[in-house]
């Protein structure tokens, strides 16, 4: 039906082919990123999950209340996944799985790799309708209490780590001394849930017996962890809110019987609440994922804007052969035809190669942002994306065609030819034209803003002074495996392990130390400020030596650090941070006083003297916390100092370890400024992004805002033509379109600015997010355009004003 | 044929004054010599017809006349000054000042009102005028062209004969030297383009310096002075004593 068309757009076409190259770019780019960016938020949000029956998976998501306020969230206690695993057939769920999540050394793999294992009962891969490439899951029998010891590895374990071999169910994974008979591998196809974190992907699924969490923990409900899941598959039929009370009625007395007297618990209730599979899933991308997409619509936006200028002028070239069409007896329909014909080829073209761009980007997020948001392990170019593509194909030529057609005024191009050629028979008001201005720079300088402060914050997170060491240090957690040295024998280890490592010419310092400052956060215990207990806080607790303060470079802000004595005899000493300071005395000064502090967790609350107070420390995402330095520390965890610029390998460190014990492993072993920046990660991550969204950005609007002041201007040529001949100077008609033009300006400024605070506000009030508006960056967006404007009018106006009048008349 | 012999002659200083004008378009393969060795001069209060077939470089000329175009060589003198190679700010200039022009197509601006469409060459002018002042010029330029209760309105919403009109008062708002036009009744009707002709037979008397160029033999009566240009050079030159053709033929 169009063929002729289509074959006379694309012979007219190969003849402009900058023009050419300039929308098939522009659309391309900004298309491929739409593409992907609607195809992201399709699988996070839109794409069912790969589960059988998935409308029923639910999340038991437990809470503990003190006082009505959430004191932990989404936390279990280990007896009360046990507790509801055993009791799952009145709690309304067809089936419950719990899991655990830990990482350990697989010794009986020549890498000794530390693995991802999940400690899961029987009704987990059911639930998700696993498929086996190989063996099957687990069965009945391996349920809780149940201590055979078998294994299912992943497809992923199996090919990179058993080389794929067909034999692989006689083979074996060794964890902790422990030799788990593999019985099954997940299919290729098989998608897991990430319950624990984005990207955190299971190696190896041991029956749930075989986690590795003490006595002391497994019968403490007081003790909650992140680390343990429930994930339910809700009765046909069976209401989710009736599961949840059936739930709650099982676990609410229970729990506040067991936690009576508990001072690290007072009067505290707990609560599950199921949650959809989906919703718990995504729920941490969501607000990530529409940002995306705005960002990705608003570039889109300007893009359209931009080639339907190019789309104005070319039709304003090509008046004089449409007005001869129509003069032979061209309708209003064949006009459109011949314009859609172009405007069909120009966006298809964009539009398949957008597709292949996008493809290939949605491959390198697959790689790149695994951790960053949910579900990405999913990610790929979708028939709904491909629906897309083809939807905005021919709503974007319809649309671009229509108002092309439409402003080349049928009824005026007949009567083109009978004039003298001069001026443009394209009547675009000035109305039109102004809006087109001020929306691209309206649009432009929102995500400028909106961008430069996002940029400004990561920035500002990266760059921080965190106030601790993290160049030239090293972090060692060591495995006993099956061994259970006593406390003196650890105790000899550890001088001697860091005797042993002084000795190497390039380290200069070892501290003992539970955790490195940016982990600390994961472990928190209860202090008491003062004898009666009115008053009672949690802190960040680490257990160090008296080398830490030195190794980490945190400073005193007051007092003394612990001496060598007072490791040696596990004095009743502690250090407070500055944060901690303060909540004992507003004033800070707390060295001397005594704080309660109940180490365990369970048992008494111990008089503690404050000696010394340590600066506040800065760790990415997290607020200021009230930490809490002890020593009485005889765990086998080191902090290592090196030269600088020196490295001490994994296997140089196993070489001295295993000099002082031989059945020793090396359970984790970090560069901390590798530590550090996985936190900076997601950061770094928004800044690159945000930084190619500017640049892009700039560009795009760059060359919009160069289009259409360009089409507009020269719209006006003929009129500064007629302006010069009656005496107007150059600098007059300079001044004149500057003038205009920069009043566009404003007006786009001001319509960003309305549209930032109310996108800040809808923001805060639907997403719960604050725009990190900063007007200081967003200057530089401002900047830009204002550039962009003037350095448009120079290009354009210096072809006229730079020549004699004539030659504007002519329209040359 | 010596001017000075013709009944009414007045000694008169020459208002413009070429000698060899030249205009050459150049092209990789191609010179046309648009003009070639032009030499003219129009006195004060003369009415100049410029008159030619089509391509013959009338246009061209006008344009170099008008500060419009630059000639390739030659000189060019207006109202005693040397043109010849002025720049495009001086140009400029002088066109505000010295030159009143009138286009064929009218060329008003749309988005202005009659007066301020008038106005518009004493807002380019480097003297300072007051709004009354300039108010009061327009008034008058309006009057003489019979347009002064139009003031308010807008190009778009007049004939063609009133656009021309306008166009004329524009051209004489900044008291010009000389008033070129060009093709002034092109674009009308002949009951329109008499009015025109009339119109400027009317401010030649008064004392206007004009310079036309038409290619319609009826209208190029009307001018004292009438040159032909054929393939950009001056074929003949006629002059006649002042008045109206219709008055010598009664």
């Amino acid at each position: 039906m169009l063929r002729q068309e289509l074959a006379e757009a694309w012979s007219s076409l190969r003849k402009r082919p900058l023009f050419v190259l300039s929308i098939v770019l522009t659309l391309t780019v900004t298309l491929g990123i739409l593409l992907c960016v609607v195809n992201l938020n399709q699988v996070l949000l839109l794409k069912a999950l790969p589960y059988p029956a998935q409308e029923r998976l639910v999340v038991g998501v437990g809470n503990v209340y003190e006082s009505s306020e959430v004191k932990f969230a989404d936390n279990v206690a280990y007896p009360i996944a046990e507790l509801l695993e055993k009791s799952k057939a009145q709690t309304g769920l067809e089936q419950l799985a719990i899991l655990n999540y830990g990482e350990e050394i697989v010794t009986n793999i020549a890498a000794r790799p530390k693995l991802r294992i999940t400690n899961a009962t029987p009704d987990y891969f059911p639930i998700l309708g696993a498929g086996f490439a190989k063996g099957s899951g687990f069965s009945a029998r391996n349920g809780v209490g149940s201590h055979e010891p078998v294994a299912v590895i992943s497809y992923e374990t199996w090919q990179t780590y058993f080389g794929g071999r067909d034999n692989v169910l006689d083979d074996k994974v060794v964890v902790n001394d422990v030799s788990y008979r593999i019985i099954g591998v997940t299919a290729a196809r098989f998608v897991e849930p990430e319950l624990f974190q984005a990207g955190l992907k299971t190696n190896v699924w041991l029956p749930w017996e075989f986690n590795t969490w003490p006595p002391e923990i497994r019968r403490n409900w007081s003790a909650f962890t992140d680390q343990i899941k429930l994930l339910g598959l809700l009765a046909p039929g069976q209401r989710q809110a009736v599961a949840e009370q059936s739930i709650n009625s099982l676990v609410s007395d229970r729990f506040k019987a067991e936690t009576r007297g508990s001072a690290f618990l007072n009067n505290a209730s707990y609560h599950v609440s199921l949650e959809g599979l989906k919703p718990y899933l995504v729920e941490d991308g969501r607000v990530s994922a529409l940002l995306f997409l705005a960002s990705g619509l608003a570039l889109a936006i300007i893009a359209c804007i931009n080639v339907f200028n190019l789309l104005l002028s070319r039709a304003a070239e090509q008046l004089r052969e449409l007005s001869i069409r129509a003069t032979l007896g061209a309708k209003k329909s064949h006009i459109f035809r011949q314009v859609f014909a172009e405007h069909l080829l120009l966006v298809g073209t964009s539009t398949v190669l957008a597709l292949l761009l996008a493809t290939v980007v949605t491959s390198a997020m697959k790689d790149r942002i695994a951790g960053q948001l949910p579900r990405i392990a999913e990610l790929s170019i979708s028939p709904a994306t491909v629906g897309v593509a083809i939807g905005l194909v021919l709503l974007l030529a319809l649309a671009f065609s229509g108002l092309v057609t439409h402003l080349l005024d049928y009824r005026r191009l007949a009567s083109q030819l009978k004039s003298s050629g001069k001026g443009s028979g394209l009547q675009v008001s000035a109305t039109v034209r102004d809006t087109l201005v001020v929306s691209q720079i309206a649009l432009a300088a929102f995500l400028l803003v909106a961008i430069s402060s996002v940029v400004r914050l990561s920035y500002e997170t990266i760059t921080r002074d965190p106030g601790f060491n993290i160049d030239n240090l090293v972090f060692a957690n060591l495995s006993t495996g099956a061994l259970q040295p006593s406390r003196d024998e650890r105790i000899r280890n550890i001088e001697d392990l860091t005797a042993r490592l002084k000795q190497l010419p390039k380290v200069k310092q070892v501290s003992s130390a539970l955790f490195v400052p940016m982990m600390s956060n994961r472990w928190t215990s209860s202090v008491k400020l003062d004898a009666a207990g009115t008053e009672t806080v949690s802190v960040a607790t680490n257990l160090v030596d008296d080398a830490y303060l030195s190794v980490m470079g945190e400073k005193l802000a007051s007092g003394s650090n612990f001496s060598r004595d007072d490791v040696n005899s596990s004095a009743p000493k502690v250090l407070v941070n500055q944060e901690m300071a303060r909540r004992i005395a507003p004033d800070g000064d707390v060295v001397g006083r005594h704080v309660y502090w109940q180490a365990d967790g369970e048992g008494e609350f111990k008089p503690n003297e404050i000696i010394g107070v340590v600066r506040d420390v800065s760790i990415p995402r997290t607020p200021a916390t009230p930490r809490l330095y002890a020593t009485r520390y005889s765990g086998l965890r080191f902090i290592v100092q090196l030269d600088q610029g020196a490295t001490l390998s994994r296997q140089e460190f196993l070489d001295v370890l295993g000099a002082v014990n031989s059945q020793y492993n090396l359970y984790e072993y970090e560069r901390v400024d590798g530590i550090y920046h996985q936190l900076v990660l997601k950061d770094l991550f928004i800044v690159w992004v945000a930084i190619g969204l500017g640049v892009l950005t700039v560009l795009l609007a760059s060359v919009g805002i160069y289009g259409v002041l360009n089409y507009g201007i020269l719209l006006r040529r003929y009129e500064l033509g007629v302006r010069m001949s009656i005496g107007a100077a150059p600098a007059r008609i300079a001044q004149m379109v500057y003038t205009e033009n920069l009043i566009l300006c404003v007006y786009g400024t001001i319509a960003s600015l309305v549209v930032l605070i109310a996108a800040d506000r809808l923001l805060a009030r639907y997403a719960g997010y604050e725009l990190p508006l900063s007007w200081g960056a967003g200057a530089t967006g401002y900047i830009v355009i204002v550039a962009s404007v003037a350095a448009a009018c120079y290009l354009t106006l210096r072809a006229i004003i730079t020549r004699w009048p004539v030659f504007a008349l002519r329209s040359e | 044929m010596d001017q000075s012999l013709l009944p009414g002659y007045v000694m008169s200083k020459a208002k413009i004054r070429v000698e060899n004008l030249s205009k050459v378009f150049s092209t990789d393969e191609v010179d046309t010599y648009a003009l070639s060795e032009v030499t003219l001069q129009v006195l004060e209060g003369d009415y100049l017809a410029i008159s030619g077939p089509s391509g013959c470089g009338k246009s061209t000329l006008l344009s170099i006349l008008g500060l419009l175009d630059a000639p390739t060589s030659g000189s060019y003198f207006l109202d005693g000054i040397d043109v010849s190679r002025m720049g495009l700010s001086e140009g400029a200039e002088v066109r505000c000042e010295k030159i009143g022009f009138v286009f064929q197509q009218f060329n008003l601006i749309d988005g202005l009102t009659v007066a301020q469409n008038v106005a518009l060459p004493l807002r380019y002018s480097r003297t300072r005028r007051s709004a009354e002042q300039v108010q009061a010029r327009v008034t008058d330029c309006l009057e003489k062209v019979g347009m002064n209760h139009r003031a308010g309105h807008r190009p778009n919403q007049l004939s063609g004969g009133q656009q021309q009109r306008i166009a004329i008062a524009r051209a004489l708002v900044a008291n010009p030297a000389v008033l070129l036009v060009d093709e002034p009744t092109g674009n009308l009707d002949s009951a329109n383009g008499d009015a025109i002709m009339a119109l400027l037979d009317e401010l030649n008397q008064a004392g206007t310096t004009i310079c036309m160029v038409t290619h319609d033999p009826r209208y190029a009566d009307f001018a004292r002075t009438r040159i032909s240009l054929l393939d950009g050079k001056i074929q003949s030159s006629h002059s006649r004593a002042a008045g109206r053709p219709k008055d010598e033929a009664a």
